[in-house]
């Protein structure tokens, strides 16, 4: 993927993934910092995000400090030939924030996994709840987080 | 946190305009005002609660290869185990999980991201000889959706 991203791409994601500076006027304040003008930034960004390389330009939260201390995997067996109808409507969800079919083991047969966050256990699992009936699965296991060992952003 | 703080969150959480003045733009939709907007931010990335503020990046986009790997660890290696997983640079989330209302062979799960498969498969090896524990990859075959909106609004925050 080497023409996807030059030197100076890099420059400008490794420089940002401590964060924009914290004015009124981050894109200029950063691209000086950066030695580059505001306009290049902006438009590299723009084609970064274009590109697919950068998703959003966004405030990643610490969820648990908002209240949001409850985060439940789903792992589910679907059916071979159901998975991508399934797929689709799991993602249609609003509270699923991810929604991925992953390799089994031979001790763990579940193929779709869905992640849900919200305030409490009950929250989640009345989400996972109307999931089931949308799709119709009941072989499925809620998996929580106990504790929280690590999270942050990946790095360029 | 008050019931603004929690609307900012919200659409800052979505996305930060790629504008000059990009609070001007969040304060204008908001019914706010520019400068309140850019204090609630410093107060809220000073407390750790906005954690970041910058671009997202996409690791498959970028030709990486990430993976969620998952351990059976003994009850009493678990936090030395967790640790350690932890301390390694390219793991992004790592959970002490547990099943409910039923066990599951697996309590320790975590994401990593490599620069390739090769590395991811190597990297992984080298981790599982020098914890002295079996890791599993359940590498994504399919992404159906890939997005991260954390319900923070409560009932009564007025939208605008």
């Amino acid at each position: 993927m080497a023409d996807m991203i030059d030197p100076t791409d890099v420059k400008i994601l490794d420089f940002l993934y401590d964060g924009l500076p914290n004015t009124l006027t981050p894109f200029a304040d950063a691209a000086s910092v950066l030695d580059i003008t505001e306009e290049e930034l902006v438009s590299r960004l723009r084609a970064l995000m274009d590109r697919g390389v950068v998703r959003r330009i966004a405030a990643s939260l610490a969820h648990r400090k908002v209240g949001i201390t409850s985060n439940a995997v789903c792992a589910w067996r679907v059916p071979a030939d159901q998975v991508d109808a399934v797929g689709k409507r799991m993602a249609a969800f609003e509270e699923v924030t991810h929604c991925y079919e992953r390799e089994t083991t031979d001790e763990w047969p579940y193929n779709m996994y869905t992640v849900v966050h919200g305030h409490t256990d009950s929250e989640c699992e009345e989400v996972i709840e109307r999931i089931r009936e949308a799709v119709g699965v009941d072989d499925f296991v809620i998996v929580y987080s106990a504790k929280e060992f690590k999270k942050q952003s990946a790095r360029i | 946190m008050d019931s603004t703080d929690r609307r900012i969150l919200d659409r800052l959480q979505q996305e930060l305009p790629l504008a000059q003045r990009p609070y001007r733009v969040v304060a204008e939709e908001l019914g706010l005002d520019e400068e309140d907007v850019l204090c609630r931010v410093t107060r809220l990335r000073d407390d750790g609660i906005i954690r970041r503020m910058g671009p997202i990046l996409d690791q498959d986009a970028l030709g990486r290869a990430s993976t969620l790997a998952v351990i059976r660890v003994p009850a009493e290696r678990v936090d030395e185990v967790g640790e350690a997983v932890s301390q390694h640079p390219r793991v992004t989330h790592s959970y002490l999980r547990q099943g409910k209302g039923r066990d599951i062979p697996y309590n320790i799960w975590f994401t990593y991201t490599a620069l390739s498969e090769d590395l991811l498969t190597r990297e992984l090896q080298e981790m599982s000889e020098a914890l002295g524990v079996k890791i599993r990859s359940l590498r994504a075959t399919k992404k159906f959706k890939v997005g991260v909106r954390f319900p923070i609004l409560e009932d009564g925050d007025v939208d605008g």
